[in-house]
């Protein structure tokens, strides 16, 4: 049930990423939003796989 | 895959970890033919599960183009891992240059499609994939 929630929550969350992208183009900060997607990514990766367990 | 892979290599295919992705159809005029493989040992130690070696050498991490995953590689997914991981496999096969640009790009359609378990990749997979994204001909 958790794990569904998390995987809902991950998608849910990927349909932003071209608005967070976008965000980072208008600020010039690019670099910081792929970074911040791939903490993001990792830390669903993460709590998918169980790792904390 | 290419019919220069040697044939000790076992494990997965390129193609069949990102099919549409990578084309090995045509060959570029490089000189030397890598062969990327990575392995996951699951029971090997927290960090050190992920193994990639370019030929039979430990693949270099590039800490100093990118600092994003100091744990080292990982794949499958779209994180600071396989950001990592993206880099140093484009900056052993090209420029600095050229790996700093586009390797999130190669992570998201190359990296983060490879399968968990294992992979091979080879110099002409990644000239295929550079043609692509670069529109050479």
């Amino acid at each position: 049930m958790l794990e569904r929630y998390f995987r809902l929550m991950r998608w849910w969350l990927r349909r932003w990423y071209p608005v967070f992208r976008w965000f980072g183009w208008v600020t010039g900060q690019e670099e910081y939003v792929e970074r911040a997607i791939d903490v993001t990514e990792d830390n669903f990766e993460r709590i998918l796989e169980g790792d904390d367990e | 895959m290419s019919p220069d892979v040697p044939s000790e290599i076992g494990g997965f295919d390129a193609e069949d970890a990102a099919p549409g992705t990578l084309n090995t159809g045509g060959q570029t005029s490089v000189s030397t033919e890598h062969v990327y493989h990575g392995r996951r040992d699951p029971t090997a130690p927290v960090g050190e599960e992920c193994t990639v070696r370019v030929d039979t050498e430990p693949l270099d991490a590039q800490y100093d183009l990118l600092s994003a995953s100091p744990s080292g590689f990982e794949w499958g997914y779209g994180g600071s891992g396989p950001a990592q991981l993206a880099i140093a496999i484009l900056a052993h096969a090209y420029e600095d240059e050229f790996a700093c640009e586009y390797y999130q790009q190669f992570k998201r359609e190359v990296v983060a499609e490879l399968p968990g378990d294992g992979w091979t990749l080879t110099t002409s997979d990644l000239d295929a994939w550079r043609r692509e994204v670069t529109g050479d001909a």
